[in-house]
């Protein structure tokens, strides 16, 4: 998926990408990325925990509207 | 020419020649063992044009989804799948089937905001966070060995789709 990104970032598109897997996206370098906790299967949130996938998807596009440079990581804070 | 390094596809061809059996055995850990990962030191950067409550945005998944009448995506091809679907419709998807075979769609087939959060991408235009989201989004199985192919054909395809549609900015979701 970091490939991907990257490839978007290079045709115009800005890109934030959540990520399950720090050592891949440490090593390809998506232009922004947020690490969530796993496992594989609900990177984006519980099934129908909507309060969970909101803020997964909210602290990602927080990290797209204000990163000032390429190869961002970030990790999201802990579940309240 | 994509930004891997010019002999990655020979690299490519030696490992899959070499880990063949491994991956005919699904032993994903002795196959990968060898992988030429790609690797990069800095990443390309595009900034957001405009403030995100203005901004046209599409959702990308790498979890496997295709909808009714789709093709289900090949997931016990060794090396992957190369193709993506298109999802598009105005409403929360009322059918969907995950392929990818490298992790469980027990979650994802339950719900599939947990890898393609589609519904709450909506709820954010509708509350005027986001400024809206394009026609068509994208899906496709992130297990698929050949990075040549992916950057070569399948990331240029879906970027023309994008633009095509008016994407500033794309929120993409990997398992």
């Amino acid at each position: 998926m970091g490939l991907v990104a990257r490839y978007l970032e290079s045709r115009g598109i800005s890109t934030v990408s959540l990520s399950n897997l720090a050592a891949a996206s440490e090593r390809v370098k998506p232009p922004r990325a947020l690490l969530v906790p796993g496992p594989r299967g609900q990177t984006a949130g519980k099934p129908h925990d909507r309060a969970e996938q909101r803020r997964r998807v909210e602290a990602a596009l927080d990290l797209l509207e204000h990163a000032q440079t390429g190869g961002v990581l970030k990790t999201l804070n802990p579940a309240p | 020419m994509s930004e891997l390094s010019l002999d990655w596809p020979q690299r490519y061809r030696q490992w899959l020649h070499s880990s063949r059996e491994w991956l005919d055995q699904k032993n994903w850990s002795e196959a990968f063992r060898t992988y030429p990962r790609p690797t990069f030191t800095s990443a390309p950067f595009t900034p957001l044009v405009e403030p995100l409550h203005r901004i046209r945005l599409a959702l990308i998944t790498s979890g496997g989804l295709s909808l009714p009448g789709q093709p289900l995506f090949e997931e016990d091809n060794p090396e992957g799948d190369a193709s993506f679907r298109t999802i598009e419709g105005a409403g929360p998807l009322d059918d969907w089937t995950i392929r990818h075979g490298h992790y469980d769609p027990k979650d994802a087939q339950a719900d599939y905001n947990s890898v393609f959060p589609l519904d709450v991408l909506r709820e954010l235009v509708h509350q005027g966070r986001v400024g809206s989201l394009t026609a068509r989004h994208l899906s496709f199985m992130g297990y698929q060995t050949d990075a040549a192919r992916l950057l070569d054909h399948t990331a240029p395809e879906m970027a023309d789709i994008l633009i095509a549609d008016g994407a500033q900015a794309a929120l993409l979701v990997p398992v």
